[in-house]
C-alpha cells in the first residue's frame, strides 16, 4: 500500500486539471494548463498557491528557543518575529513563528520531515512539549503586490507594513475564522501565508479567488513557485 | 479677521465656457423623461437639465407642489429622480453618462401636468398629523385609506423588472488619521498631519478638493506662516499640489462617509466599493451648508441658495437668470449679487435684513457702484409664480402693510448656515446653539475625535486653515506621534487663531421675523411641513423636540434635517419660550445617505465546514445535511438497512466532526480531575474513560472520552458542536488555575473513522498488524500503531453497542483511509453507514446525546449518569451543587420507553398523565431490530420505573407505552467486550 495525502483543496486542483508532484506522500499541484499569465500575476498583481504540504508543529512550554537550539542555529535577525532556523546536523531550515512567549508555530518542508521529527523527539524534555498540526491546517500563500489588498478585502487585520512587515506573524480573524498569517516576503516580493483550519480550506481558498477577482488573482502551481525561489 | 472680497474679481463667462467642471469639447446624450437632452462631460442631471432651461424637478411629497433647484449640494430633496431604474438619485450629485435614461418621479400623467396637485388646494383638508385623527371611524375607513396612501405616499418607486447588476467590492482599510472633508480646514489638517509622520486618508464626497473655495467668489487671505497665498483662488491648487507630492497621504475621492461608529470605525460608500475604515483617530472638517429663508411660497421652483447661484455660475459655466432678487442677512448675499452682474445679470435688488452700517463697506461700495439696488431692513414676504417664479412681496421689517411687488425669475435666499454636524453627533459630540453664527456647533471633546474648519463654526478661510493645523496636531499627539518642540507650537497655533477671530458686529436678529408664518411658509421641504403646522403640533401638545419630530416628521425625509434641522429648532423654541440652545437637537443616525442593501450584503458566502472524506460521501450519493456548521451524510439511501448493516456485519461511519483536544503538560491529571466529573491522574497508559463536564451548577455542558498517552499527555474528544466552547472552557480555566498545562485544538488535525459490527475486527485485522483479539486490546483501550501503513491511533470505544474502533489520523489522508478500509471490509459486505442510522443504534444502547437529550436543567444524576461521577474527588467543578442535589434526591430521571404499538414518536412529544404533561420524548425512533418504536424519555422520578405505563401524545393521540430501564439492545454490554 502506498499511502498518498491530498490537500484540503484537491477539488479545485482537480477541477481545472492540474498536473501534479508528490512531496514526501502528499500531491500537490505542479501546474495549472490552462491557466495562463501566472508569472504576470505574481509580478504584478497577486498569485496564489497550496501550500498544505508544509509540517506545521506547535511549540509550547518554557525555554523552547534553548531546546531549540540545541539542533538548530539561528540564520536570521533575532528581534523578528519569524525567524529562520539551520539544523546543525543536517541540510535543512525550519521556520520559527513566534506566538506567545511559550507558543511557538514552526514550519518545515515536508522533505525534511522525518530528519525534524527525530530531532525533536530525541531533544525533547519535561518542559518543551509539540503537537504536529500538520494535516489539520490549510496553508494557502498570497503573492504579489495586491496579495495585501486581498487579504484587507476579508480581514479586518491591519495589513499595513509599518504594522505587518517582513518577517512577521499574527493570529488574525479572516472571514470571521480563525487564521494563522506569515509574511515571509519572497525575491521583494510581498508574500503572505495564510494557515486555515482544514475543514474551511477549500472554502477559504475559494472565497480568496472570488474577492480577489478584482486583482487580477491567478492560481500556480509549484512549478512556478520553485522558479520563483 | 474676516476675509476681505476681491470686489474686482470679475468673472467672464459667456454660454458656459468657464464653468470649472465641464469640458465643452465632450457632449454626452441622455434621455429625460424620454426627451432627448444634451449635457457635457463633468455636467451632472441637474445643472445639465437647468441648463436646457428645465425649471421643474420634481413634485413635493404630500402637496405635489412644482419643486425646482434648491441648493444645487445634495442636502434638499428637491431634485430626486430615477436614474436606470434606481429611484430617488439626487440629480446634483449624480455625473451624467452617455444613454442614462431619467425620470421624473411623484407625478401623473407628467412632471409639468401633475393630477395630484389638487392635493395643494386641499391644504385644510390634510393639517400636521391628519392621518392620526381622520379615517378611525368606522374603523373600515382605515382599511381603506391605509391602501390608497400607501399608494401614493412615498416619492420614487422601483419596478418589478429591475435587476440590480454588479457587485460591491468589500475592503478594510487602517490609517493613523483619517480626514473627512476636503475642504480648506481638510487639506490643511491632512498636510499638517503627515508632516509629522502620521499615515493619512483624506475623503472627500466630490471628484475634487477644495470644498467651498471652488465656488465662492474669490477672497483675499490674510498672512498665515507656511503659506506664502494672497487669494483663496490660488489656495485650493497649492495646497492640491502639496497633497500630492505627500507620500503619507492618500486621497479617496468620490467616497461618502456614512457612519461613525465605535472605536473610529467609518463606514464608506465609494461608488462600487463598501469600505470600513479604521483610525487611530479622525478630524472632521465636513464644512457647513447653506439653509434656506422661511416666508410664503418659499418653495417656488427659481427659488435658490446663493450658494447654488454660485456653484452653477463658477462650476458650471451657467446664467441663471435676467432678473435676480437677492434676500438675507449676510455679505454672503453682496457675494451673490456681484458674481450675477459679473457675468451680465443687470437688474439685481438685494433686500437686506440688517441695517448698512453691519454691511461689509468694500461690498457694499462695489454694489453701490454698479448701481444694484438694495434694500436694508427689509424682507421677503412671499414668494410669487406657479411652476416658476415671477416675483417677490418685499416689505420693511417695521411695517408689513407698506410692501411692494418685485418682478424677477430668480430669487436667491441665504437663511444662513449649519454645521455638516451628523457624523460629529454620532461621533459622540454634543451641541450649542450660537447666536451669534445662528448655527449649532460641537462643544466638549470626544477621545480621539477632532474637527476643524466650517463644522466648528469658523467663518473665514485662514481659520479653516489654522483650525485645520490645531487639529491634526491635537490629532497626531493622540496617535502617539511626536511633535517638535509642541508647546511652543501649540500657542503660536492658538495666537494665531486668536488673531484670526472676527470680532462679531452681528445683532441677534429677532427670530420671530426670520419665520413667516403666513400661508404655505415651509420648514420642512421633504415632508411638506408648514411653519404653522409646527405650531400647531405643539400647541396640541407636542412641544418637546423629539416627540415633535415624530408627529410632524419633521427632519424625516431625504434630507434628515440637512435644510430644516435649524430652523425647526428654532421654530420649537419660539412656540414654546425655551431658548434654542435648550430645545437642542434631534440625533442623526448612521446611515446618514441613503446604502444600497446590497453593498452591505456580505460578499463571502456562509461557513461550511467539509470532512476530510467528504467528496468520498458524495461520490456515493449521500443525503447531506448541515449538522451545526458542518456538511454530514444523514444517509446512503437508507438508514435501516444501514443501522441493520453495522448490527448484523460491518459499517463504518465518519465521524472526523468529533471535537479533539491534545492535553499536554505535568499538571495534565490534575487537570482534567478538576474539569470532569470522573478521575483521569489515575488512569493507566493507553487506558480510555467516559467523561462528563459540568458547569458550577452542576449541569451538563458536553461528554467525551479521554485517552491517556503518558504522564503528560492525553487525547480528549467533545461533541461536534461542544468544541469551541469547550476548547474556552478549558483555556479559561488553564489560566485561572495557573497549570501547567498546555491545550492544543486537534480537531482538524485527525479524522477518525468509527468501524463497528460484528465484522469489524476481521475488516480492520486485513489492514494493521496491531493484535486486536480482546485479551491483548480490550474494550476502552488505546493503541498507536499503523492501519493502511498510516500512523493511527486507534481507540476501542463503541457509541452504537458493537464490537468496534475508532480510528484517529492524520486528515490529508482521509480518501485513502476510507478506500482502504471499504476494499477490505468488501467481503465482509462492508457499508458505510450516516448520522440516521448512528442515532438509531446508539438509542438502542440508551446512549445520550448532550443537548439532544439533556437540556440546561439535566445533571449527570437525573441523566442516568450517576456512575460516572466521582464524589470522592476532592473537588471538580459542579461538585458542590451535585452533592446537594444527590442528598435532596432526584425529581426526575431520564429512562427509555418502549410503544406498546407501531406508531413512532417525535422527538419532543410529551407525556400525558391525567391530561397532564409530566415529561417529554428527548429522542425517539424505531428500531430495526425490534420492529418497534422506543427512546429516551424524562419523567419524574415516581414514574421513571421499568414497566410503568405511561402515554405520549403523538399527533394529537395519547398512545400507550411503558417505561425500561435498561437498553434495549445488549442490555449487559457483552458484544462491547468481545
Amino acid at each position: 500500500m502506498n499511502p498518498i495525502g491530498i490537500s484540503a483543496i484537491q477539488e479545485f486542483h482537480e477541477k481545472h486539471q492540474a498536473t501534479y508532484v508528490e512531496n514526501n506522500g502528499l500531491m500537490l499541484p505542479s501546474k495549472y494548463p490552462f491557466i495562463n499569465d501566472a508569472i504576470i500575476a505574481v509580478e504584478k498583481s497577486v498569485g496564489i498557491h497550496d501550500i498544505s504540504s508544509y509540517v506545521k508543529i506547535i511549540f509550547n512550554g518554557d525555554n523552547i528557543l534553548e531546546t531549540l537550539q540545541l539542533n538548530f542555529e539561528f540564520i536570521s535577525t533575532s528581534t523578528n518575529q519569524v525567524r529562520f532556523m539551520k539544523s546543525l546536523d543536517y541540510d535543512f531550515t525550519v521556520i520559527l513563528g513566534e506566538l506567545a512567549k511559550d507558543e511557538y508555530f514552526i514550519l518545515v518542508d515536508r522533505l525534511h520531515k522525518t530528519n525534524f521529527m527525530e530531532i525533536i523527539k530525541t531533544s525533547s524534555n519535561r518542559s518543551v512539549y509539540f503537537v504536529d498540526i500538520s494535516s489539520g491546517l490549510t496553508g494557502i500563500r498570497l503573492i504579489g503586490p495586491m496579495a495585501s489588498d486581498v487579504i484587507a478585502a476579508v480581514s479586518p487585520f491591519d495589513i499595513r507594513t509599518k504594522h505587518f512587515s517582513n518577517m512577521s506573524v499574527a493570529q488574525i480573524s479572516l472571514m470571521e475564522i480563525h487564521a494563522y498569517l506569515f509574511r515571509i516576503d519572497i525575491q521583494n516580493k510581498p508574500c503572505y501565508d495564510i494557515f486555515v483550519s482544514r475543514d474551511v480550506g477549500l472554502f477559504v481558498w475559494n472565497e480568496l479567488i472570488h474577492s480577489g477577482k478584482h486583482f487580477g488573482i491567478t492560481p500556480f502551481g509549484v512549478e512556478l513557485m520553485n522558479e520563483i525561489t | 479677521m474676516k476675509n476681505k472680497v476681491n470686489a474686482d474679481a470679475k468673472c467672464n463667462f459667456k454660454n458656459r465656457s468657464n464653468g470649472s467642471d465641464i469640458d465643452l469639447s465632450k457632449k454626452i446624450e441622455f434621455l429625460f423623461d424620454e426627451k432627448k437632452t444634451y449635457a457635457y462631460k463633468g455636467d451632472n442631471l441637474a445643472s445639465a437639465l437647468y441648463a436646457s432651461g428645465r425649471r421643474v424637478f420634481s413634485r413635493s411629497f404630500k402637496y405635489h407642489r412644482p419643486r425646482g433647484l434648491l441648493c444645487v449640494g445634495g442636502n434638499c430633496p428637491n431634485c430626486l429622480v430615477t436614474v436606470n431604474g434606481v429611484p430617488n438619485v439626487k440629480a446634483c450629485e449624480k455625473p451624467v453618462e452617455m444613454e442614462m435614461v431619467v425620470t421624473s418621479q411623484n407625478s401623473w400623467p407628467s412632471l409639468n401636468t401633475d393630477f395630484f396637485s389638487i392635493f395643494d388646494k386641499m391644504g385644510w383638508l390634510m393639517p400636521v398629523g391628519f392621518y392620526y385623527k381622520f379615517f378611525h371611524t368606522p374603523r373600515i375607513l382605515w382599511t381603506i385609506a391605509s391602501k390608497i396612501i400607501r399608494r401614493i405616499a412615498g416619492l420614487g418607486s422601483i419596478s418589478n423588472s429591475f435587476i440590480d447588476k454588479g457587485k460591491y467590492q468589500h475592503s478594510n482599510k487602517h490609517s493613523d488619521v483619517v480626514v473627512i472633508g476636503g475642504g480648506p480646514a481638510g487639506m490643511s489638517a491632512a498636510l499638517s498631519a503627515a508632516k509629522y509622520g502620521a499615515e493619512v486618508t483624506l475623503v472627500e464626497k466630490s471628484n475634487y478638493l477644495g470644498g467651498h473655495l471652488r465656488w465662492n467668489r474669490p477672497t483675499e487671505i490674510n498672512k498665515i506662516p507656511e503659506l506664502d497665498l494672497s487669494i483663496t483662488t490660488k489656495l485650493v491648487s497649492f495646497l492640491s499640489a502639496e497633497i500630492n507630492k505627500s507620500k503619507l497621504i492618500q486621497v479617496m475621492n468620490n467616497a461618502s462617509v456614512f457612519g461613525d461608529y465605535e472605536n473610529n470605525l467609518l463606514g464608506i460608500l465609494k461608488e462600487k466599493s463598501f469600505i470600513k475604515l479604521r483610525a487611530k483617530t479622525v478630524i472632521f472638517a465636513t464644512g457647513s451648508h447653506e439653509l434656506p429663508s422661511t416666508f410664503e411660497n418659499n418653495d417656488l421652483p427659481g427659488i435658490m441658495l446663493c450658494s447654488a447661484i454660485q456653484k452653477l455660475i463658477r462650476l458650471y459655466g451657467i446664467t441663471p437668470c435676467k432678473r435676480a432678487v437677492i434676500f438675507g442677512s449676510s455679505d454672503f448675499i453682496y457675494e451673490t449679487a456681484l458674481d450675477l452682474n459679473d457675468i451680465g445679470v443687470e437688474n439685481i435688488t438685494i433686500v437686506d435684513q440688517r441695517k448698512s452700517i453691519e454691511v461689509d463697506i468694500e461690498l457694499l461700495d462695489e454694489a453701490k457702484a454698479r448701481k444694484i439696488e438694495i434694500l436694508f431692513e427689509y424682507t421677503v414676504l412671499k414668494g410669487v409664480g406657479g411652476s416658476d417664479i415671477k416675483g417677490c412681496i418685499v416689505a420693511p421689517l417695521d411695517d408689513f402693510n407698506k410692501s411692494k411687488r418685485i418682478a424677477c425669475d430668480l430669487l436667491a435666499i441665504s437663511g444662513g448656515f449649519q454645521s455638516n454636524f451628523g457624523l460629529l453627533q454620532q461621533a459622540g459630540f454634543k451641541f450649542r446653539f450660537d447666536s451669534k453664527l445662528d448655527q449649532f456647533i460641537p462643544s466638549g471633546e470626544v477621545k480621539g475625535v477632532f474637527h476643524a474648519g466650517r463644522v466648528s463654526g469658523s467663518e473665514s478661510v485662514e481659520l479653516d486653515i489654522l483650525s485645520g493645523r490645531k487639529a491634526a496636531m491635537e490629532a497626531v499627539l493622540f496617535a502617539g506621534f511626536e511633535v517638535p518642540h509642541v508647546e511652543n507650537r501649540q500657542k503660536e497655533i492658538e495666537q494665531l487663531i486668536e488673531n484670526n477671530k472676527e470680532t462679531s458686529l452681528k445683532e441677534d436678529l429677532n427670530l420671530e421675523n426670520k419665520l413667516k408664518q403666513t400661508g404655505k411658509s415651509f420648514i420642512c421641504y421633504c415632508e411638506d411641513v408648514l411653519v404653522k403646522d409646527v405650531k400647531t403640533a405643539i400647541h396640541e401638545g407636542y412641544s418637546d423636540i423629539e416627540t415633535l419630530k415624530r408627529y410632524t416628521t419633521v427632519t424625516m425625509g431625504p434630507c434628515q434635517g440637512e435644510m430644516c434641522q435649524n430652523t425647526f429648532a428654532k421654530a420649537c423654541s419660539i412656540a414654546t419660550n425655551v431658548d434654542v440652545d435648550t430645545v437642542g437637537l434631534t440625533t442623526r443616525r448612521p446611515p446618514l445617505i441613503p446604502v444600497p442593501l446590497r453593498a452591505i450584503a456580505n460578499p463571502i458566502n456562509l461557513v461550511s465546514h467539509a470532512t476530510s472524506m467528504d467528496r468520498m460521501h458524495r461520490k456515493s450519493n449521500a443525503y447531506m445535511v448541515d449538522i451545526g456548521s458542518w456538511q454530514r451524510p444523514l444517509h446512503y439511501g437508507d438508514p435501516v438497512k444501514e443501522a441493520l448493516s453495522v448490527r448484523n456485519k460491518v459499517g463504518i461511519i465518519d465521524v472526523s466532526t468529533l471535537g479533539k483536544l491534545d492535553i499536554q503538560g505535568v499538571d495534565s491529571g490534575m487537570f482534567l480531575d478538576k474539569l470532569y466529573t470522573h478521575r483521569y491522574s489515575n488512569l493507566k497508559q493507553a487506558k480510555i474513560r467516559y467523561g462528563i463536564l459540568c458547569a458550577d451548577n452542576g449541569t451538563i455542558m458536553d461528554d467525551g472520552t479521554v485517552t491517556k498517552l503518558n504522564d503528560q499527555h492525553y487525547f480528549v474528544t467533545t461533541s461536534t458542536a461542544g468544541i469551541e466552547s469547550i476548547e474556552q472552557w478549558f483555556k479559561w480555566w488553564k489560566v485561572s488555575m495557573k497549570q501547567s498545562v498546555y491545550i492544543t485544538n486537534v480537531t482538524s488535525a485527525f479524522s477518525a473513522i468509527n468501524i463497528a459490527g460484528p465484522d469489524a475486527r476481521n475488516t480492520l485485522a486485513k489492514l494493521t498488524d496491531i493484535k486486536l483479539d480482546t485479551n491483548r486490546f480490550p474494550y476502552m483501550t488505546s493503541i498507536q500503531g499503523k492501519v493502511a501503513e498510516i500512523d493511527v491511533l486507534l481507540l476501542r470505544v463503541g457509541f452504537v453497542g458493537e464490537v468496534g474502533w475508532e480510528i484517529h489520523f492524520p486528515s490529508e489522508y482521509g480518501e485513502y483511509m476510507w478506500d482502504a478500509l471499504l476494499s477490505a471490509g468488501k467481503e465482509f459486505d462492508i457499508t458505510p453507514f450516516g448520522v440516521e442510522a448512528q442515532r438509531i443504534l446508539r438509542l438502542e444502547k440508551h446512549h445520550i446525546i448532550p443537548n439532544q437529550d439533556t437540556d440546561i436543567l439535566s445533571t449527570p444524576l437525573n441523566s442516568g449518569a450517576e456512575w460516572a461521577v466521582k464524589f470522592d474527588k476532592d473537588d471538580f467543578i459542579g461538585k458542590q451543587a451535585l452533592v446537594f442535589d444527590k442528598n435532596k434526591g432526584l425529581d426526575s430521571l431520564l429512562v427509555g420507553f418502549i410503544m406498546e404499538d407501531q406508531k413512532i414518536p417525535d422527538d419532543g412529544d410529551p407525556v400525558i398523565m391525567d391530561g397532564k404533561p409530566i415529561g417529554k420524548v428527548t429522542s425517539a425512533r424505531n428500531s430495526p431490530v425490534f420492529g418497534k418504536g422506543f427512546g429516551l424519555v424524562s419523567l419524574p422520578i415516581s414514574f421513571a420505573k421499568e414497566d410503568t405505563p405511561i402515554f405520549i401524545r403523538v399527533n394529537g393521540e395519547n398512545l400507550p407505552a411503558r417505561v425500561v430501564t435498561s437498553p434495549l439492545y445488549d442490555p449487559q454490554g457483552e458484544k462491547l467486550k468481545l
